[in-house]
Formats: structure tokens, sequence, C-alpha cells
């Protein structure tokens, strides 16, 4: 009565929701309002093109090669040294990247919650956990993913409540300076939403894999539209000044006063988002630790969920001394990093498999 | 107490007993009558229950019934065996089972061949008969032996629904499942474990609707057991679960035949112990745990409320002291001001901090309801008394503990016996204090960390292999109607489907029967 690793698509589109809200929507409102102050709402619906491509080049490829990650088809494509080589690569992207959000998480909770507890243990609080969760593998990922994630985005329903509070004319005038700042600010959220690419790890557990296609532009779509309503509701609730708060969406929901009786509801915000937070933890994590195990050659992933976890925590805090170089590592560094892990090396790998023509056999060896 | 006769055993295969006597066991009887005797009787030492009585066939031919005293019909020995073999004429030359045939008016009788047989039978309350010159003995189905009789089931009761609850008694319980399901696709399957209680235990399941690979698993598991003895289904329960080390109980433990019943109908095994009122049904979900059997008894608009209802205080159950705590300690600013004021007033001649007061007064709440579970009823009144008076009144005249972390504490103890499985209820009180502790120590992100660890526990969970939090975390719309609502009747025309590889099985079209008759649906 063993049963099989597998994922419903349904549980895919749950797992990548988070994987790109999770941080996503606490910070990039700042960010897009600092390129264009009235228009950066705009931005949310430009950003599901790099998304969309991440799809199609994640699902592409595992059309090519069912039953295979990247870092396997990897390394069928361009060979076993190349392959291993491009899998290192991707290792080191994905600590670093698990680490960072670990950082995010873990800065947001210091500056707004836990102001004396040290920066290590709550990141490492979180990222132990979800290491558990990736040591259960699949299966335990995935089903947490789906309670997780609606309970996360629950909060985004409560920005409703703002709408008696809100100023339409901050919308006005729309692209006063043409397109370019629009674009400018969709630079930085298509570094959250190309991070879709993560669903090459779990796309070899679904069976239906039209329906993950399917699924998979669902949450596309469902991303495309949370994130504007949050910053349509930030920019009419905090107009041109949303650029001038760390957390625009946490100070939005400072302000809610429901019945002059539930107010200060960040705490809420806060527990919810910690939720989503783990989804997109273990979903990283997992990548890491499966991307390792694949590029070694270990069979057995589970027993290296914690170690890489705390290495992650690791990787969080070297040479970022600060906030600000937090900040400036995801605006400058990450919208170009992001996009050449998500895009430009699939991309690359589709088009080696295409010229040469290789393609994986119907048989995968899904635990590596 | 009434007595009831049963003079039909199931068929049960040699029973095991402790090795050293298992090869003795295997031996055929003997054709003569004293070594059969002799040998049972060196068996049967220092017994004195064990009963051999001696007479003649027909006044020549030497036999002799043994039987333990108490478990047997002594009645029914003496009037249908004995008697009428000591008058037989004709015994001349008739072997056992010809004899049997002619003069024995028992029912269920069945030829022993072995020691081991011979031993098996009288165990369990057959009266065995042995002939001389034969190497073959008869086991008489006259078992008689005190027994409870069927009563409302005592840790689960309903306003409406049936009113019978499982006794010790296993043949008593199988047949009260037999009178509600009377297809003959019904199964019964009963093994022995116990090497020294021989403890009968049945596998209850429907033909077509159980799957094969769920049977096979409980068989094995079963059947790997080994054990001194079984007192009660729990020694099972915590042999056969998934995950033993689990608070969550994996099995549904229930007395009640209906729940036994609707369970088999959704393609689910049922194991039935004999001594113990409490089948056990496998698989279940975390929402097989939440569920009244009342909940399908009654109209479904108020089963769907009481459902809703349920789920929102068994939360409540594991959240509550622990949010309070939370917002007590690090998020005062979460409460609205009018609110603040009373509470604080409320606190201020409370010397402990909220985490203190809290664990102290759950510890307390947790000794009085276990104090007045175990205590004889006049004394629990009293118990009542001093949990009501002196911990609530008086501790808050006191000032020991604030009013408020009362009423916290009164509403999860209430929460927590809404779940109508008790043993949940205290699963999930156990839970509650390891996320006052986290709450105390880190507020609301503590108990997030608490949640989080238990979510994903419950993710990693089976039951017999299917996933414990089965439709929720992967996500089955079909079934959801009887999970977030309980859907009428005639909507739940599907059964459960209980593990993916399983084809989703239609119930037989349910029609509803219109009031007015005019649509002439039937």
């Amino acid at each position: 009565m063993q049963d099989k690793d597998t994922i419903l698509p349904i549980q895919l589109s749950f797992m990548l929701y988070p994987t790109v809200m999770a941080t996503g929507f606490l910070v990039l409102p700042a960010l897009g309002s600092l390129y264009a102050p009235y228009d950066f709402w705009m931005s949310s619906i430009l950003t599901m093109i790099p998304g969309a491509i991440t799809i199609v080049l994640a699902t592409s490829l595992h059309a090519r090669f069912p039953g295979l990650t990247i870092i396997e088809s990897g390394q069928r494509i361009v060979g076993k040294v190349f392959g291993k080589l491009v899998g290192l690569l991707y290792f080191f992207y994905f600590l670093h990247f698990t680490g960072v959000i670990s950082r995010e998480y873990a800065e947001f909770v210091k500056s707004s919650f836990l102001f004396d507890t040290p920066m290590l243990f709550v990141s490492c609080s979180l990222l132990v956990l979800a290491a558990c969760a990736v040591r259960g593998g699949v299966n335990v990922l995935s089903k947490s993913a789906v309670i997780f994630a609606i309970l996360s985005s629950l909060p985004l329903l409560f920005l409703l409540l703002l709408i008696p509070d809100l100023n339409w004319t901050y919308m006005l005038p729309m692209l006063s300076q043409g397109v370019v700042p629009v674009l400018k600010a969709a630079a930085v959220p298509q570094g959250w939403v190309s991070e879709l690419f993560l669903m090459t790890f779990f796309l070899p557990y679904v069976k239906d894999q039209k329906k993950a296609k399917q699924s998979s532009y669902a949450a596309l779509g469902v991303i495309g539209i949370s994130m504007m309503l949050i910053n349509l509701v930030v920019l009419m609730l905090l107009g041109p000044d949303t650029s001038n708060k760390m957390y625009p969406v946490l100070v939005a929901f400072r302000y809610m006063s429901v019945g002059g009786f539930f107010e200060n509801l960040e705490a809420l915000l806060l527990a919810m988002w910690v939720l989503g937070n783990l989804v997109k933890q273990s979903v990283c994590l997992y990548a890491t630790v499966i991307t390792f195990s694949q590029c070694f050659g270990v069979s057995d992933f589970r027993s290296f969920a914690f170690p890489i976890a705390i290495l992650a925590a690791v990787f969080g805090l070297w040479d970022l001394p600060n906030i600000a170089a937090l900040h400036t590592l995801i605006q400058k560094v990450s919208v170009f990093e992001t996009p050449l892990f998500t895009i430009v090396i699939p991309l690359l790998l589709l088009l080696i498999a295409w010229m040469t023509g290789r393609r994986g056999t119907n048989q995968g060896g899904v635990n590596g | 107490m009434r007595t009831r006769y049963y003079s039909k055993v199931s068929a049960s295969r040699s029973p095991r007993t402790r090795r050293e006597m298992s090869e003795q066991e295997k031996q055929p009887l003997d054709l003569a009558l004293t070594v059969n005797l002799e040998r049972l009787q060196t068996v049967y030492t220092s017994c004195s229950d064990f009963i051999v009585r001696k007479f003649a066939i027909g006044g020549q031919m030497e036999a002799a019934v043994i039987y333990i005293d108490g478990m047997s019909d002594t009645n029914g020995i003496d009037k249908y065996v004995i008697a009428p073999l000591m008058n037989a004429e004709d015994a001349e030359g008739a072997n056992l089972s010809q004899l049997a045939e002619k003069r024995i008016g028992v029912s269920d009788k069945r030829i022993v061949s072995t020691l081991g047989d011979c031993i098996g039978a009288i165990s369990n309350g057959l009266p065995v008969l042995l002939r001389d010159q034969e190497a073959i003995g008869l086991a008489c189905g006259l078992i008689k032996w005190e027994q409870r009789s069927i009563e409302e089931p005592a840790a689960e009761s309903a306003i409406r629904g049936p009113r019978e609850g499982f006794t010790e008694t296993l043949r008593v319980n199988t047949s009260l499942l037999r009178r509600i399901i009377k297809s003959p696709l019904m199964k019964l399957e009963t093994i022995t474990l116990g090497e020294y209680t021989q403890t009968k235990v049945t596998i209850a399941y429907i033909e077509g609707l159980a799957s094969a690979s769920l049977l096979q698993e409980v068989r094995s598991r079963l059947g790997r057991i080994e054990i001194d003895g079984i007192l009660e289904s729990g020694y099972i329960e915590e042999m056969i679960e998934d995950t033993p080390r689990s608070p969550f109980p994996q099995l549904l433990s229930t007395e009640r035949p209906d729940v036994v019943c609707a369970s088999l109908l959704e393609g689910r095994a049922a194991i039935l112990t004999e001594g113990s009122p409490y089948a056990l049904i496998a698989p279940i979900s975390l929402f097989t745990l939440l569920q009244s059997p009342e909940d399908y008894y009654q109209r479904f608009w108020v089963s769907t409320v009481i459902r809703w209802l349920r789920y929102f205080f068994a939360i409540m159950s594991l959240l509550l002291p622990s949010l309070y705590v939370a917002v007590l300690t690090y998020h005062q600013e979460m409460v609205p001001g009018s609110l603040l004021s009373s509470m604080a007033t409320a606190r201020e001649p409370v010397p402990f901090p909220a985490l203190i007061e809290a664990l102290m007064m759950e510890v307390t709440f947790e000794a009085l309801r276990e104090a007045g579970l175990r205590l004889p009823k006049q004394v629990g009144a009293a118990v009542s008394i001093v949990g009501a008076l002196v911990i609530g009144q008086a501790a808050v005249q006191a000032g020991l503990v604030s009013a408020p972390m009362v009423i916290v504490v009164a509403i999860t103890g209430i929460a927590s016996f809404m779940i109508p499985r008790y043993i949940t209820g205290i699963a999930i009180r156990m839970l509650r204090f390891p996320l006052i502790i986290l709450a105390g120590t880190f507020g609301l992100l503590g108990i997030m960390m608490g949640i989080i660890a238990i979510v994903l526990h419950l993710c990693a969970l089976k039951s017999f292999g299917m996933p414990f939090l089965h439709t929720i975390a992967t996500p089955k719309f079909r079934e959801m109607k009887d999970i977030l609502i309980r859907a009428p009747w005639w909507a739940l025309d599907t059964r459960p489907q209980l593990y993916d590889d399983q084809p989703v099985s239609h119930r037989q079209p349910v029609k509803q029967a219109t009031g007015s008759g005019q649509e002439g649906e039937s």
C-alpha cells in the first residue's frame, strides 16, 4: 500500500501561487512605484508575459524529456560534464535564492514584529520547518501547499475592506510619462513571476501534463490578478507616497479598521503570510535539494534537506549587511539573475536539444 | 443481566498457544479414551474449572464429555448429549458421527481430530465428546456464558438514530451488523490473536465495495501481531496504525453498529474484537473524526450548520488559549481599545504572566476532567462543585487568575467536547499545550510555527495508505459535498473515493421521493 508520489494539477497551482506571491506582494508595490508612481499597477499585466514564457519553456522541456527535471535533461542535452556544470550553477543559484527569500522573511519579521530576536533564529525556524516538508517529499509538499496557500491568501480579501478609503484620482494622470516607466516598473516583478519555472521540478510527478499546463496558466492568471489588486489598493490608498514605504501592504493593513472594532490587523497579515512563505521556502528548498542530489547523483535527497536548509540560511546572511543591501540586490541583481536561470538557460538548452534532435525516453528516473 | 444462548461459534482456525505446547497439540487423538483424557488432564493441570464427565454410551461403550465449567451449557449437555447417548440401544457398531446424527440434538457439531482442536474447542466453551476406540471427538455448540445485554452506547449518544451499542460478545456484535446489512456480500473473516487470550478478531467488509488492496493490508497487518493478550481493540489499534507515534488516531473506534455499517457501505473495513464493544474502522481521514453519525440522520441544513460550528470549535479548542496568550503578551494593539481596558482591569491583580496563568488553568482543567471521569458517580458531583466554585469563582476573587482566562479555558473545554469523538478531542487538547508555550515565547509567529508543524504532520499522516487530509489537501470537488457541507442524501450519489487507483463508484441512483407524488418518481 505504498502510494506513489503524485501531484494533482490543482495542487501544482496551489504550490506555484505562493511561490510567487509570498514575498512578492509585500515589496513589489514599493519597488514598482519607484519607477512609475501613478502607473505601476499596469506593470502587473506586463509581467504575465515572462511568466507565460517560463511556463512554455518548462512544459516544452518536460514534453521533450518526460519525467526529467531540467537538471537531468540538461545532462542529456549538453553531455554529462557540461550538464553537471549547469546543474552546479543552478544549485548555487537556488541556494542563494532560498537564502535571499528567507532573509527577506526574517527582515520583515524582525523589522515589524520580533524586534530583538536574532535574525538567524527567525530565518532558521522557518527553514527548518520547510526542510521537514521537503523531507516528506512532493506528497507532503503538495498537500501542505493547498492548505497554506488558501490560508495565506485570505488577507488579500481583507484588502477589499479598504474600498471606502480609496481615492481613485491617484490613478490619474494615466501614462503621463509614456510607457517606458511602466516597463521599468515591470522589471522587478518579472523576476518574481519567472520563478514559476520552479514547476520543472514538479512536472514529472503530475500525471496529466495537459492539465498541468492549464493549471500553471491558471496560477499565473490568479497571480496577475492579485498583483494588480494589491497594486491598485496600495496606489489608491497611498498614492505617490507608496515608494517611501518599505512594506506598503503592511501600512494598508495598519490603516484598516472594521466597524471600529477590528483594528491593526497587521499581526494577522504576518501570521497568514508566514504560511505562504513556508510554501515558497519549501518549494525553493526542494528545488535546491533536488538539484544537488541530481547533480551529484545521490539517490536519497531526504538526508540533505536539513544541511542545505541551514546552508541557505547562511547564504541569506552573507554579504547582505542590512536591508538596504538586500533591496539593492533585489532591485539591481535579481532582475537579471532570475531571468538568466529561468528563461535564458532553459531556452538555450531547449534550442540545443531541438537542433541536435535529442529527446528523452518515456521512462524517466523520477528520483534521480 | 440477561443470559443469552448462542449455539454457533464461527469456524476458528486451530489456535496458537505457547510454542512449547504446539508440538504436542499437532498430535492426532489416540484411539484409547484413557490416553486422550490423560493428555488433556496434563494440559489442564491445576485448572479447577476443567470438568470431565465419563459415561457409557448405551451402557457399554465408554465415553466422556469434557468442558469448562461456566462456559458451557450443562443443562444442554445433560439433556441433549449425555441422556440420549446413555439411552441409545443401537450404539453397537455405530461410529461417533453416525451416533451424533441420530442421537445428539445439537445444531452445531464439529469433528475435532487433534489435541489442539480439542483444546481450542474446550477453551471456547464447546463441550467435546470423546469415545473409546475412536480417534476423533465431537465438539457440540453448547456455549453459554454470562454477558451484558445490548444497551445504548455510553460514549456516543445521539438524539436521533438507533440506540443499540456493541457489547463485549463478538457474536452479538456481528449479529447487530448482519441485522442492518443483510446482503451476503457483507463478509466476516475471523482470525485469532493473542498467545494466551486467543481473542477472536473479525474483519468485516462488503465485497465489491472495499478495495482488495485495503483488505490485503488489513489482513497482513493483523497477521503480523504477536502479543500475549488482547483485552481491548485499543491494543490492535496501536499495533496496526500507520504512524503509532502520532497524537491523532488513525483508526475510528466506535461502539455504534450504524456507524460501522455506514463505513462498510462507503467501502471501508471494520475490525471487531471479542471482549471489546469498540469496533475499529479503517481507513479514515481527519474529517471522519469530526463527523457525527447524527449528521446523516438530521435535516441536511441543520447538519451542515452544525458541521461548520464543529469545525470552528475544533480549531478554537486548539488555538483559543494560545491566541489569548499571544495577543495579551505581544499583540495588545490587535485588541480594540475598550476591550483591552476591561481586560487590563481584570488582569491587574493577577501576579502571573499570561503564559503561566494559561498553563495553570489548562492543566487544572485537564485534571478536573480526568478526575470527574474516573471517580464514582456520587463523588463526581463533588468534583464539579470543587471545579466550578474553587477553581473558577474563588481563584478569580483571590486574584490568582483573571476572569477572562477562566472564560477562555471554559470555552476551550466546551469546544473540545463538541468533537464527536472523545479521543480526538483529547488529541487536540494535548497539542494545545506546546502551542500555548510557543505563543508565550514568540507570539503569533510561534503559533504559526506550531500550526505549520501540525499541518505538515497531518499531511504526512496516512490511514491505511489513505491520506489523512483526504479531499482537502488532495482536492476532490466531488467529495467536498460531504466535507464542507452535508449534502442531502439524493445528492450524495457517489461513494467516497478512498484510494486514487479506485474507480469512482456510484451509489444506486438515489432519488428524492417528491412530496406531492406527481412526478411519479419512486
